[in-house]
């Protein structure tokens, strides 16, 4: 058993989140404040700020430590990968739904709709699902090993989607834009919205580290609250002498 | 340059909302498992005391 004892960090302030909340506070302040609107978008496309960095951050980071970790813990069988997986699906799908929440209100005013079942938009969508699906499915699975074996499985599956998301803007026609950032060459922004990207990156980074960071020693202090009760005495019966007759 | 502004306004709410909801989810969830595991050592101590008696 790798499992901490219950005692561990029971800290009711995480300096890490405080910190990574003080970032994203800053990264609001500087992209509401002192960053430039784009002239022809308007004041929407500061969504950006928020929407870019929290759709790579769930993509690239969240879900791909899922799909290794998953893979790992069919390998090792070790139940620290499994919670990192646990973790990092979870806090990957809050991000995502800001993903898919923030888009059609950078949409609706640029596109001229909220939403259109492009590649890019509907393998996100199915993605989310397919994430959502995999913490349904640990909730309903009370053996721990077969609940891991599982949602290893799916969370494996689940990540293969992301390379066809990344791809999807180049291989087929999409409303979506190309990167503007992440691309071959020069980015495609002035620099005092470049300095608010790569602020909001950082610190939206900063976030899912400290989420992950506390999900996990939550889940640590579960799986051991649990592993205690399982080798806990049965409570022993009112045991009542009957009369000799 | 278009007035889209509520947009913009409305994206930014929506994200502090989901987020500082799933870091207040935390903060419960962390919360109950303290008390968990309270009771789980009040009742580990009167094992000890029984086991004693």
């Amino acid at each position: 058993m790798t499992t901490p004892a219950p005692t561990e960090d029971r800290r009711s302030i995480d300096w890490l989140l405080t910190i990574a909340v003080l970032a994203v506070t800053a990264t609001f302040v500087r992209a509401i404040f002192f960053t430039p609107a784009e002239a022809r978008q308007g004041l929407a496309q500061k969504i950006f700020y928020v929407h870019a960095p929290s759709a790579f951050i769930a993509l690239y980071v969240a879900f791909g430590i899922v799909a290794v970790s998953g893979a790992l813990y069919l390998w090792l069988r070790d139940e620290r990968l499994d919670r990192i997986a646990a973790s990092a699906a979870e806090v990957g799908v809050v991000y995502m739904t800001v993903v898919l929440i923030t888009g059609p209100m950078w949409g609706k005013p640029v596109w001229g709709t909220w939403w259109t079942w492009d590649a890019r938009l509907t393998l996100t969508l199915f993605l989310w699902f397919v994430f959502l699906g995999y913490l349904i499915l640990r909730g309903a699975i009370d053996d721990h090993g077969t609940r891991a074996r599982y949602s290893a499985v799916l969370g494996v599956l689940g990540a293969l989607l992301v390379p066809f998301i990344h791809l999807s803007v180049y291989l087929f026609r999409t409303l979506h834009p190309m990167p503007i950032v992440l691309k071959p060459g020069h980015p495609s922004l002035p620099n005092s919205m470049l300095a608010t990207f790569a602020m909001s990156f950082v610190s939206f980074a900063l976030l899912f580290v400290a989420l992950l960071r506390a999900r996990y020693r939550l889940a640590a202090r579960v799986d051991a609250l649990v592993a205690e009760e399982e080798f806990e005495p049965a409570p022993m019966p009112n045991l009542r002498a009957e009369p000799i007759r | 340059m278009p007035d889209n502004a509520v947009f913009y306004h409305a994206a930014y709410a929506a994200a502090v909302v989901i987020y500082g909801g799933y870091v207040i989810s935390l903060v419960v969830r962390s919360r109950r498992t303290r008390a968990r595991e309270r009771r789980q050592m009040q009742r580990g101590l009167a094992r000890e005391v029984n086991s004693e008696l």
